[in-house]
């Protein structure tokens, strides 16, 4: 049977915040209707073509690639004939995003056989009439007859479309709602031209013909155009980055960079060495990787600071380009995970850059691959939880403050039907209109909302990237690709992730920082701490708070419990540390502290050896199933895979087959469902070996540094900011660790935090409120004309540069301390502000031929304590003088973090400052929260299960103190508190009480 | 010649006057709100303000800092009513009395000694009296000001008398903290407080050019309170006649259709309102609150065409309502508010032809009110 009709303009949700309905959805509703060719043309774009030709292929329909390129002016449907149709298409729609003066009849090529335009513009069509085949573009709708009339007249061929913009007729409200987001507008005030018709869904053919009654010609053409169209095929060839040098013979180049590199990673080479590196090579020239190596090896060539990781860490050829720093031979990396023959899809290497170096580097690559040939990976933002609420209440016209209310109770990454369960929207109450804001907000997940670019991805071509793929600009203003990196790779685009890091940035600032107060020089690519005696001892007691990957209270508590310090327990402990794998954690620590264990499975034995017999790492999970079931490696990958992807349809299968490959193997029914159990806690989490040794010794870097060089590397992790505790946790931290910190002061402070020998000194930056040009304008000035030496001197030396509020800022945090002679802060105040005040007056005294006559200042008393401490909160964010604990307000006796662990089994009362939180679910889906507290001695971490949790979650902040009562529980020596009644304390803004001063 | 100004300050007015309505909830927390669980708190009683609710805060989160207040739906017209009765029993004592806001009077009896007695008794005689015949009891301040009455009503509790003598004024205030004085706003005392400047006799203590170093052109200004300086009359307020139709939505609404249909009903009420008196408006205020609390309003003329029908008068606010209309934000309340009121003369035309319409509409409205005055007010109404 011939089709009647077929849908040849269709809007998905990737026409952003136009179309409501995935590609998925708009496939199944069209095989539904009983169609077997569908067209997707999205708004400017191909957004979501990769997961349109998937979604085609499963569903069985014959996808047509097109586009609809909407310009100020006109619009029109672009459809591909021919695979070179696709690429013109993607050309088009690249100079419509690239180029300023982009106009429609004149972006199409000069004349193509490879296309077929669809537009309700006829002036358009009748520019392009002759060179590209044309149709008159009729939407049933109040102008389809004069539009028909036109295409009489112009004798330009008709076509039916629907505009589809949904689904169903039951998706408008919903596209009515991602209007108005859009527009800024609400439901009531939309107008005409801001929405589709409410037609404009999916209709069957028999829905279409009834609105053409008088032209089934119209209904024929689409038919027509649809067969003259090719069927895009759900597969692409790869596409390798090419690297172009005058040297012919890349693999030559490749071979004879690893050679040279020998002497500096190892010294001498050795046959071990030898017969890798030629493993290795032939693997990677087979597979087409050459160009791809010396690509990375130029990459990180121009930076000294970076590390490698992921699973190319794992090969030696990185290893000696220099690209990772870990040695895959002394630690026994596989190659094996990075490069496999039978492995199908397209491996990556991942770089890291210090955070603040990425934009520059960036640069430099566009610079010499030139912007056509680079690209960045995009990310497809869509509607969060809270996002999608807040959108939807403005909809609604809900005041900004009550939508605070309501999304703060929110958690991060789920409206959790609602919010209505959670404990803590108790007394909150959900009048109306807040249920229909949930529900409308719940379908408005998952649909993208814009495209912004990814963190580090970058695609480099042999040509031209927007041959593949359109190209546009992001808002940073680099220009990207319109894939998110899954489509990216799934189009065979292979990519290279060059990624900002905080902490490569914090060692580098630290290192800078020994040089400078030192003299000591320590060189980053040879710098291998992993057997210093300092370092190993912060990291078994679990002090790491700043040590890269190794702070968060969870892998502190780890490290604390297992109280091992070396190498390969830490790089154990990397990749361990997930949230299903809690029993497994605990089953580790009983083995590592002497428990007897058997191996599940003798086959296991051997490969599990390292780890106590339990899986830890992706290899793991492979090798285990080869070993068990008998799978190849190219199976137990994808076992992997479907594994690692939460909820993933591929798992339920791979089950079957490895439980059939196990009894094949005759493995006892038990075993294999322990196994089982093993390989689902790697679900959502799991790192490879080569990227957690990778990452570990960055950790042994960072920790090595925070052992002998305290100063500068607190004061460097506090600058580069980003960590996992807020700028107060880590000053805490130093406190604890014996460093004083001092005010900023005018004449010695630097913009960041310094850190020389035991002291560290607040920065400018730090300064709340503070411009950015006063303290640049300030440091400069400094630097050119030696320091200040008093405040008239200050302000009459940055006249114009520094404002009032500045001037504030700087002597309410104590800056000005050191050059005001007898003043005190508020007599500084006072003569800020007469300063300002008499130059704005009379600009007599802006000319120096007058000096103007000194400033009188009454007396005026000096700030009390509880002052001072408010200012810091305001100036720095933090208080200084006193801990927020010494102000509390208190009748019961506490008892220290420090003696926690004499109180072992029994209940205690704690007093707390909150420090960070965590918020999981229990196995059941209820909420609970580990804490993490200090106190004046130390910091301890805490639970709350589920009960008291749902009690006291609404009382709980991070600004307060808080009385805790709870039951001390130890495992592996290690403390924590199982909190059952949590207070909220007052604290005394007279000042602190005495005795409890440090 | 030296004045006596008495200032008389009932504190909570709005709840005060409500607890006299109802006894029985005098000593719990009381709090005036309109229904709703959105809705905003618009007055407190002593007990509620002990439990830490205020003026201003949402009435779900008074509920959850204390779970047993009473919630009163406040009645404006019967506070301003009282009030009004408040400012008329002063009446008696002077001719210049000023009601200066809910619950706050200030009485001029300078020169009464021989007819009234003396000042303090007199002021003592004031209070007692208001607090036998409307049971409110008030803090009374006498002063030769109303600037130092006023702080000196503040310092005492309801009830008593705080009597400042002529000269001893800059004495009483010096060591009462900045805020004290009226006129001293937030802006200013944290600029106080950023000089660590809390009492008032710190700051009556500089020299003006000092001041005026730091505070420029309100030096002046802010000494002379300090100073206990204060020369204002008291000023006997006379309220022009007004129709204002205020209305709560029930729910905070964003739909323009809805909110058209809701401010036509206001219209129609203050329309029946007008021609019930016979008057007819020069112009109109019309005020949108929006559910955060924003407040935007608009004065108009009213045109002379459009006051003798509903429908006209509609026509002529509904492009004001259009043009404050602009947030995406919720509205909570209207208010249009007809003033300028005349007795309507309108000449005839000479012209039939040229006011055929407006004078359709009059008959049209004329037909309508004859119904609603026969068969009340629900029984016809515009289709929406």
């Amino acid at each position: 049977m011939s089709p009647d009709f077929v849908h040849l303009h269709v809007h998905s949700h990737y026409s952003m915040m136009h179309g409501v309905n995935s590609p998925e959805s708009l496939c199944r509703e069209a095989k539904k209707a009983g169609f077997s060719r569908l067209a997707i043309t999205d708004r400017n774009g191909f957004y979501g073509l990769v997961n349109f030709l998937e979604a085609a292929a499963a569903t069985g329909i014959d996808p047509i690639v097109g586009a609809r390129v909407k310009t100020s002016q006109t619009s029109a449907v672009i459809l591909a004939k021919t695979p070179q149709g696709y690429e013109i298409v993607s050309d088009i729609i690249t100079r419509r995003h690239t180029e300023d003066d982009f106009s429609l009849p004149r972006g199409f090529p000069e004349k193509s056989p490879d296309l077929i335009v669809i537009s309700p513009d006829p002036e358009l069509l009748k520019s392009l009439r002759g060179r590209i085949e044309c149709y008159l573009e009729i939407v049933p709708g109040p102008r389809d007859r004069e539009l028909l009339r036109i295409a009489n007249e112009i004798r330009i061929a008709p076509v039916a479309t629907n505009a589809v913009h949904f689904a169903g007729k039951n998706d408008y409200p919903l596209h009515r709602l991602l209007r108005a987001i859009d527009c800024n507008k609400t439901l009531g005030s939309l107008s005409r031209e801001d929405t589709a018709l409410p037609g404009q869904w999916l209709k069957s053919a028999r829905e279409m013909s009834v609105c053409f009654p008088d032209c089934p010609e119209a209904l024929a053409n689409a038919v027509g155009i649809a067969a003259a169209c090719y069927t895009h095929p759900n597969r692409f060839p790869t596409v390798f980055p090419a690297y172009r040098d005058k040297n012919e013979d890349h693999l030559a180049l490749l071979v004879d960079k690893c050679r040279k590199a020998i002497v500096w990673r190892y010294g001498k080479t050795d046959p071990g060495i030898e017969k890798r590196l030629l493993e290795e090579l032939e693997l990677i020239s087979a597979k087409g990787f050459v160009d791809y190596f010396l690509i990375v090896s130029d990459i990180v060539s121009r930076r000294a600071i970076h590390c490698g990781r992921g699973s190319g860490a794992a090969s030696l050829v990185s290893y000696l380009l220099g690209i990772t720093h870990v040695d895959p031979i002394t630690h026994d990396l596989q190659f094996e995970r990075f490069l496999n023959p039978e492995r199908m899809d397209l491996p990556d290497i991942d770089v890291d850059f210090p955070w603040d170096e990425r934009d520059g580097l960036f640069e430099e690559l566009t610079a010499h691959y030139g912007d056509h040939r680079l690209a960045f990976i995009c990310n497809h933002t869509g509607f969060r939880a809270r996002g999608s609420v807040r959108e939807v209440a403005k909809v609604y016209g809900i005041p900004a403050s009550e939508i605070k209310e309501a999304t703060s109770r929110l958690s991060y990454w789920s409206a959790q039907g609602g919010g209505k369960t959670h404990p803590k929207f108790q007394n909150f109450p959900l009048s109306p209109p807040w249920p229909e804001i949930f529900d409308l907000a719940l379908r408005l997940e998952s649909i993208p909302r814009n495209i912004s670019t990814h963190c580090g991805g970058v695609v480099i071509v042999p040509d031209r990237v927007s041959r593949y793929v359109p190209v546009q600009i992001s808002a940073k203003g680099v220009r990207i690709i319109q894939w998110e990196k899954d489509q990216a790779e799934k189009a065979g685009l292979v990519k290279i992730d060059l990624l900002g890091n905080r902490t490569l940035a914090v060692i580098r600032d630290a290192i800078e920082a020994v040089w400078r107060n030192t003299g000591t020089r320590i060189d980053y690519a040879s710098f291998n701490p992993v057997k210093d005696p300092r370092a190993q001892k912060i990291i078994s007691r679990g002090d790491t708070m700043g040590v890269f990957y190794l702070e968060s209270p969870a892998m502190r508590l780890l490290q604390a419990k297992a109280g091992r310090g070396d190498f390969d327990h830490a790089v154990i402990h990397s990749s361990i540390i997930r949230p299903a794998a809690n029993r497994f954690i605990r089953q580790y620590l009983l083995r590592l502290h002497g428990e007897p264990f058997k191996a599940l499975h003798p086959s296991l034995e051997k490969i599990l050896a390292q780890s106590y017999g339990i899986l830890v790492y992706q290899e793991d999970v492979v090798r285990s199933a080869m070993a068990l079931a008998g799978f190849t490696w190219g199976e137990a990958d994808r076992l992997r895979k479907a594994i690692s992807k939460k909820g993933s349809a591929q798992l339920a299968d791979c089950k079957a087959r490895f439980e059939r490959g196990c009894e094949k193997n005759s493995v006892p029914a038990d075993v294999v469902e322990k196994v089982w159990d093993m390989f689902t806690s790697f679900a959502g989490y799991s790192f490879c070996k080569p990227h957690s040794a990778s990452y570990a010794l960055v950790s042994y870097k960072s920790a090595y540094l925070k052992a002998r060089h305290p100063a500068e590397f607190m004061a460097a992790v506090i600058s580069n900011g980003g960590g996992y505790y807020t700028t107060f946790a880590y000053i805490s931290e130093s406190r604890r660790m014996g460093l004083e910190v001092l005010l900023p002061d005018i004449n010695e402070s630097a913009l960041p935090f310094t850190g020389v020998g035991k002291t560290l000194r607040i920065g400018f930056k730090q300064l709340q409120g503070l411009r950015k040009t006063a303290m640049e304008a300030l440091i400069c000035e400094r630097n050119r004309s030696g320091p200040f030496f008093s405040i008239e001197e200050l302000l009459e030396r940055l006249r114009s540069k520094l404002s009032l509020a500045d001037a504030v800022i700087l002597a309410k945090s104590g800056a000005l301390d050191t050059i005001c002679g007898p003043l005190n802060r508020p007599r500084i105040l006072w003569l800020i502000e007469a300063w300002f005040n008499r130059v704005n007056v009379s600009p007599v005294f802006q000319t120096s031929l007058f000096r103007p006559p000194r400033v009188k200042i009454p007396p005026l008393p000096d700030f009390s304590p509880p002052q001072n401490l408010a200012h810091e909160y305001e100036t720095l964010g933090f208080p200084l003088s006193v801990h927020p604990l010494e102000l509390a307000v208190i009748r019961t006796p506490t008892v220290a973090a420090s003696t926690m662990a004499h109180y072992i089994g029994k209940k205690i009362t704690m007093l707390g400052w909150p420090v960070t939180r965590k918020e999981v679910y229990t196995r059941e889906g209820e909420e609970m929260e580990f804490f993490t507290f200090e106190d004046l001695s130390g910091i301890f971490e805490t639970v709350f299960f589920p009960k008291p949790f749902a009690r006291f979650c609404q009382d709980l902040d991070m600004s307060h103190v808080y009385q805790l009562h709870g039951l001390v529980e130890s495992e592996f020596g290690v403390a924590t508190l199982t909190v059952h009644h949590a207070r909220r304390i007052p604290t005394n803004p007279a000042g602190p009480a005495p005795g409890l001063r440090r | 010649m030296v004045r006596n100004i008495v200032h008389l300050q009932v504190p909570d007015f709005c709840a005060a006057v409500e607890e006299l309505r109802r006894p029985e909830l005098k000593r719990a927390p009381l709090v005036l709100a309109h229904t709703g669980e959105r809705a905003v708190i618009q007055g407190v009683n002593g007990p509620a303000r002990k439990e830490g609710i205020r003026e201003g805060m949402p009435l779900f989160m008074a509920r959850r800092l204390c779970r047993r207040i009473c919630v009163v739906d406040s009645d404006f017209y019967h506070y301003r009513e009282k009030q009004l009765e408040i400012v008329r029993e002063l009446g008696a004592w002077s001719p210049l009395v000023e009601g200066s806001g809910p619950g706050s009077y200030f009485i001029d009896i300078t020169g009464t000694r021989r007819l009234l007695g003396a000042a303090p008794d007199l002021a003592c005689r004031m209070e007692k009296e208001l607090g036998a015949k409307t049971g409110l009891r008030a803090k009374v301040g006498l002063a030769t000001n109303k600037l130092v009455s006023q702080v000196g009503a503040r310092c005492i509790e309801a009830g008593g008398l705080g009597c400042i003598f002529p000269g001893s004024e800059e004495s009483f205030l010096s060591p009462l903290p900045v805020n004290f004085l009226p006129g001293v706003g937030e802006v200013t005392a944290s600029k106080l407080a950023g000089f660590n400047i809390v009492e008032i006799g710190q700051l009556a203590s500089f020299p003006i050019d000092m001041l005026s170093a730091v505070f420029g052109r309100s030096a002046e200004r802010l000494l002379r309170l300090a100073k206990g300086m204060d020369t204002a009359p008291v000023f006997v307020a006379r309220q022009a006649p007004e129709i204002s139709v205020a209305k709560i939505l029930e729910r905070d609404e964003i739909d323009p259709r809805r909110l058209k249909a809701a401010l036509f009903e206001q219209v129609e009420e203050a329309g029946w309102d007008l021609r019930l008196h016979n008057r007819c408006p020069g112009s109109f205020r019309l005020e949108i609150r929006y559910a955060d609390g924003v407040l935007v309003d608009t004065r108009k003329r009213v045109p002379s065409w459009s006051v003798k029908a509903d429908r006209t008068l509609f026509q002529s606010v509904l492009p004001a309502f259009q043009k404050i209309f602009r947030r995406r934000v919720a509205v909570r309340r209207l208010v249009i508010e007809f003033s300028e009121l005349a007795v309507p003369f309108t000449q005839l035309s000479l012209f039939t032809w040229e006011n055929k319409t407006t004078l359709k509409e009059r008959d049209l409205q004329g037909a309508l009110d004859a119904i609603r005055l026969k068969f009340g007010k629900k029984t016809i109404a515009w289709a929406n």
